[in-house]
């Protein structure tokens, strides 16, 4: 299944989704709330964000086991 | 803390991060190039992320320096109608049991305070005896006593019981990595007192007591206060805070304290 825009394979947009979603679960859950340093976080919007994009990861793997399923 | 200037900053470094990955990825389908659309979308993703979780502020140091401000706001009304202009000294309440008797104050709210004298130059004075009445001079409740309560709860004991190297060991590590208030900080006891604070989170708030001159030059403010109360607790004798001074460009605080030789009542 490749899309128009971005031209990217389906495969790929799992992955990158996957990838991302490990990424910032573990941002999330180390970084502090508050600190001495210039770039500061929203900690709460971080797992937010890292939730979005877990939960597009799963809808994508879903949409793939059933690809398989149907045979399509 | 982060001021305006580098807030701009860092908006205008994720926009450019937006911008790039837009172009990288018309650039893709303008080619149909996968590792190009990889790298744009990935570009993309990532601007994104970053634009939604930076905040515009830091609520938690708003909210401490809405609450420090009356307090501060308080002191300098005092000392302004008072026409007090002598630098503070922080007397320990555990080392000076007379203050006890003349304010009945309670050893557990308030074990540290600042004494401003009436007398002109009483502070240069090397043995300076406290005084147990109201008169001469003013006694107040430091702005920085409720930050050091907390510093000696996480020390698990009273200041007076900690020993000089136990103060400059531990401290710097509690305001570093547990209360994240500050990048780094030094501390030197010799004769005097020399605490360097390289970022501190409370600069803004500090920097706001500049509003209230009087506070600022003869208390000092929130951690320059609690590390005061800290100190005369620790070494057992009256602190000063001799000067202060901030350099914009690194960020850098260096205070200096006095220690007072006081004659125990």
């Amino acid at each position: 299944m490749q899309l128009i825009f971005p031209p990217l394979d389906f495969n790929e947009v799992v992955i990158f989704l996957a990838i991302a979603a490990i990424m910032l679960l573990i941002t999330a859950e180390l970084s502090p709330s508050y600190g001495s340093g210039y770039a500061t976080i929203d900690k709460k919007k971080l797992q937010n964000a890292a939730t979005a994009a877990g939960t597009l990861f799963l809808v994508s793997m879903a949409i793939k086991i059933a690809t398989i399923m149907l045979g399509m | 803390m982060i001021d305006q200037k580098t807030s701009i900053g860092v908006k205008v470094a994720i926009l450019s991060v937006i911008i790039l990955g837009i172009v990288i990825l018309a650039y893709s389908t303008y080619f149909i190039s996968s590792f190009f659309a990889m790298i744009g979308f990935s570009i993309l993703f990532w601007g994104v992320i970053l634009l939604y979780v930076t905040p515009t502020n830091n609520s938690f140091i708003e909210l401490l320096n809405t609450m420090v401000a009356p307090s501060i706001a308080n002191i300098e009304r005092i000392l302004t109608e008072y026409n007090i202009n002598q630098q503070g000294i922080y007397l320990s309440t555990e080392n000076h049991n007379g203050l006890f008797n003349a304010f009945q104050i309670s050893q557990n709210t308030e074990s540290v305070l600042v004494f401003i004298p009436e007398i002109p130059n009483s502070m240069q004075q090397n043995n300076y005896r406290p005084k147990t009445d109201v008169n001469g001079g003013l006694y107040l409740t430091p702005p920085g006593q409720a930050l050091f309560k907390v510093l000696e709860q996480r020390f698990g004991k009273s200041f007076s019981k900690v020993s000089q190297q136990q103060f400059t060991h531990k401290l710097p590590i509690l305001l570093t990595k547990e209360f994240k208030l500050v990048e780094n900080i030094e501390i030197e006891i010799k004769e005097n007192i020399t605490v360097t604070i390289t970022k501190s989170i409370l600069d803004q708030s500090c920097q706001e007591t500049n509003n209230q001159p009087k506070t600022n030059k003869q208390i000092g403010c929130l951690l320059t206060s609690a590390i005061a109360c800290a100190a005369t607790k620790v070494v057992g004798k009256p602190i000063i805070i001799q000067s202060e001074t901030y350099d914009p460009l690194s960020r850098t605080t260096k205070i200096q304290y006095g220690i007072l030789e006081s004659i125990k009542d």
